[in-house]
């Protein structure tokens, strides 16, 4: 099939910054027919192609679709603000890399939500894709519009916009849905969509309608189908050894952020921080046995020529067998293959690791100590003391080390002054270290940074109910604590307040939500999350056209009885739980981490029959 | 010490690609195809691959070059099988020749480029008109151009005995088929693109927009081709 634009974008491709996102063609891309049969699915990543590609969640999917013969999966990613002006000038429509197809013209239009801020990029993404942006405007011949990943948990603010939710892993029950679709081709939209909601997982929005009451909390969620569930409930594999990972994945000619092998050692995180959504959402944690990861590396590499492997989790060195994995990775140092850890435990098993890593180039440590202060890292679970930092990048500056990047969140519940001072102390008794090392292979150049993100509750974690800071607050900590680093060995990055704010507001959001995000799209909001491109000002005029107050959304603690928006989801862990540990967070006590005492969050009678913390010979 | 100088072509699938871009898909195709490549020493241990000239995004070519040191002797025909195997589309390894003996670097020994464009012209420019320009060009003693420096100055160059050829070779669907020699390399370099945008602007014969198709056919080493037999 000629398409009458590709001429024309041949003729428009030199004038746009790296036009190399926008043409695939890469090593390992799968070429299929494309019959009337074939199953058409656009996966499509809502942020530019560097970033999309750079996404594990991404590479395992396309693949794990393009196994299947029925299927043909493509990608799409969200065109650079110059590409998009080319693109509306000439009537190019967004296509896929692979066939240049449109995007109206597919069956299925998958958008992973990995963060909140790229929301206003999938409206903008469907317009380009000449798709209805509302769910209720799409037709017979439209695709599906189905989403996934981490913001899965809460869709809510996206309810308007999108068919299908699959909460969870979608590795198993994007399966089930293409055959489900593949059944029934022919079958009416509305009757798909009863089908996609028989299975556990998937979550179809328009089938429930929401109420609220006059304090304007959620009075009732009311099905609108016949069989509708209650609760969703997650979908996660239970044996990451026997899913689906690629043996071969895209080379990329652009270097992407994450521009090498991703190995993922596990799921979920035994460590319980009490702030993180990742920690809870994705439990259990289950572990990939060595034999299957190096398997996994022996392939890649092949395929790829790639020089470098990371392995990636949630927390790397919590991994039970990772010196077995490293010593057999290492066998490939000959062939200068390097394997690099994305953040490190603070710990000085962490720097012996480290230091087997990186021999010859000691780049630098990033470490998360995420509080100031002893107090605040109990609240948030964080079971980290200042000593076991100390003594940490003691040992690093010994190793020869002098960059040193320490991660801290500001505005985290219950927080004063005292707890940003708490940052600053840290950071020079860090730089203390330095000054008192004595080794002979100490780094003769010394950086400590400090970077602060703002704290955003997420949902399904201890601190779903709390309110965050204003932004008036956050730049009055974050100035507080650049004017107490004055050192010049000590320097400090932040986070743009006015976008956590926004970002608190979508993590928590309900429908309503919905038409603020349309209002912003449709006043040119897009790329959020970019400094130079956010529209702050845009987004405040949207909020205020449809007479919504963001601060009653980000700023204001929700009542624990209440009905909450993502209360349809179940994610294992219970609501119980939770209560109990944001009771132990404003006791300032901490929780053990699973591996050594369960506190039963609830994921062992969710699942029936899974077992925690049975990691083999450990 | 054994080299492998090697003879590629590039084409439309990846003409989009920056040189910087390619390098390190090159670097990966040997790695892909397990080529025993020499190592630098220091502390950034890197591929020792030297590439004869970098490529503007945008532009096919084939006739490109690039040199490879190795680590011990590999047959010539045998390491162009492996490397075509493992090549990514668009990407055609086309010679290879091994020498066992240190060779100039071919960075250093390139003096000439042919090139096909293909260029839009503007409306009612005929043939003839095309041919009258090129003439012209040609007869000029002095040719200033003025382009910006790699340190963002603008410098002013006589490049008349750069254009070694200037051919109109026809026209067609409203474009000039153009072939031309240009001085490339260390010494005296003319982007092609540079002349295009002179001619566009002084003799209004060309269309800027949309942008000429360059094709690199062959390098020269003083006229001459070099030789992978």
């Amino acid at each position: 099939m000629k398409k009458e634009f590709l001429d024309k974008l041949d003729d428009l491709l030199p004038l746009v910054e790296s036009p190399g996102r926008y043409v695939g063609n890469e090593l390992n891309v799968v070429e299929k027919d494309i019959t009337a049969d074939t199953i058409h699915f656009a996966f499509a990543f809502p942020d530019i192609y560097e970033v999309g590609m750079s996404h594990l969640g991404m590479k395992i999917l396309y693949h794990l679709l393009n196994e299947q013969e029925a299927v043909y999966c493509e990608r799409t990613f969200a065109p650079w603000i110059d590409m998009e002006k080319v693109m509306r000038e000439n009537d190019i429509p967004l296509y896929t890399l692979e066939s240049k197809d449109k995007l109206s013209d597919f069956d299925f239009v998958g958008f992973t939500l990995q963060y909140e801020m790229s929301f206003s990029n999938i409206l903008n993404m469907l317009d380009l894709g000449q798709i209805p942006i509302f769910s209720k405007d799409r037709g017979e011949e439209d695709p599906f519009i189905i989403v996934g990943g981490p913001c899965a948990f809460n869709t809510e603010p996206l309810a308007d916009f999108v068919d299908i939710v699959v909460v969870g892993e979608a590795e198993e029950v994007l399966l089930e849905l293409i055959d489900v679709y593949k059944r029934n081709k022919g079958t009416s939209r509305k009757d798909l969509l009863k089908k996609f909601m028989t299975l556990k997982g998937v979550y179809i929005p328009s089938f429930y309608d929401v109420e609220y009451n006059e304090e304007g909390a959620i009075s009732q969620v009311k099905p609108l189908v016949e069989g509708a569930p209650e609760k969703i409930q997650k979908r996660y594999i239970e044996n990451l050894d026997k899913v689906s990972f690629p043996d071969k994945i895209i080379l990329p000619y652009i270097q992407t952020v994450h521009d090498r092998i991703m190995l993922e050692v596990f799921r979920g995180c035994t460590r319980g921080c009490r702030f993180c959504q990742a920690g809870m959402i994705y439990r259990p944690m289950r572990e990939k046995s060595p034999e299957r990861l190096k398997e996994d590396a022996r392939k890649l590499l092949e395929a790829t020529g790639y020089d470098e492997i990371s392995l990636s989790s949630l927390s790397t060195t919590d991994y039970s067998k990772l010196p077995e994995l490293i010593h057999y990775l290492k066998e490939y140092e000959e062939k200068k293959v390097s394997v690099s850890l994305p953040s490190l435990r603070i710990d000085t098993f962490s720097i012996g690791l480290a230091d087997e890593l990186q021999k010859v180039r000691k780049s630098g440590l990033t470490f998360a100590p995420e509080a100031g202060t002893q107090r605040l890292r109990d609240v948030i679970n964080k079971g980290v003391t200042e000593e076991d930092l100390l003594t940490t990048v003691s040992e690093a500056f010994e190793a020869g080390w002098g960059h040193i990047k320490l991660y801290f969140m500001i505005g985290l519940p219950t927080e004063t002054m005292e707890d940003i001072e708490g940052i600053a102390n840290l950071a020079e008794k860090v730089l203390d270290r330095y000054y008192n090392t004595q080794s002979p292979k100490k780094n003769r150049n010394v950086k400590i940074v400090i970077s602060t993100s703002s704290f955003v509750p997420k949902v399904f974690t201890p601190f779903q109910w709390e309110g965050q800071n204003s932004i008036e607050e956050i730049i009055e900590k974050q100035n507080y604590l650049k004017s107490r680093l004055k050192n010049r060995k000590i320097s400090y990055n932040w986070h743009e307040p006015g976008l956590s704010v926004l970002e608190g507001v979508f993590a928590r959001g309900d429908r309503r939500i919905g038409k603020v995000l349309y209002t912003a799209w449709k006043k040119g909001c897009k790329f959020d999350d970019t400094r130079e491109i956010f529209k702050y000002d845009l987004w405040m005029e949207a909020f205020e056209e449809c007479g919504i107050n963001p601060e009653d959304y980000a700023q204001a603690n929700r009542r624990e009885d209440e009905i909450l928006p993502w209360d349809i989801i179940d994610a294992g862990v219970s609501k119980e739980f939770l209560l109990k540990e944001k009771k132990r967070a404003f006791e300032e006590t901490t929780t053990e981490y699973c591996r050594n005492d369960c506190s039963n969050c609830g994921i062992t009678s969710f699942s029936g029959r899974w077992v925690c913390n049975d990691f083999g010979s450990n | 010490m054994t080299l492998a100088r090697i003879k590629y072509a590039k084409g439309n699938e990846i003409k989009y690609i920056s040189h910087l871009d390619f390098q390190r898909s090159f670097h990966r195709l040997l790695n892909r195809a397990g080529i025993d490549v020499a190592f630098s020493q220091g502390f950034n241990p890197h591929l020792k691959v030297s590439y004869a000239m970098a490529m503007p995004v945008g532009m096919t070519s084939e006739g490109e070059y690039l040199d490879v040191e190795l680590v011990a002797p590999v047959d010539a025909g045998k390491l162009k099988l492996l490397l075509n195997e493992h090549a990514p589309k668009g990407l055609k390894i086309v010679a290879v020749k091994i020498f066992e003996e240190p060779v100039k670097s071919l960075a250093s020994v390139i003096t000439e480029g042919i090139l096909k464009v293909e260029v839009p012209i503007e409306d009612d420019v005929t043939e003839n008109k095309i041919r009258e320009v090129f003439e012209e060009i040609l007869k000029k003693d002095v040719l200033e151009l003025t382009r910006k420096n790699k340190k963002g100055k603008f410098v002013t160059k006589n490049i008349r005995s750069y254009i070694k050829k200037l051919e109109l070779d026809g026209v067609s669907d409203n474009k000039a088929h153009v072939d031309m020699v240009l001085s490339m390399g260390s010494i005296d370099n003319l982007n092609p693109q540079l002349l295009l945008d002179y001619m566009i602007r002084e003799y209004k014969i060309f269309k800027e927009f949309p942008k000429a198709k360059i094709h690199r056919v062959e390098m020269l080493v003083n006229g001459e081709k070099i030789d992978l037999k």
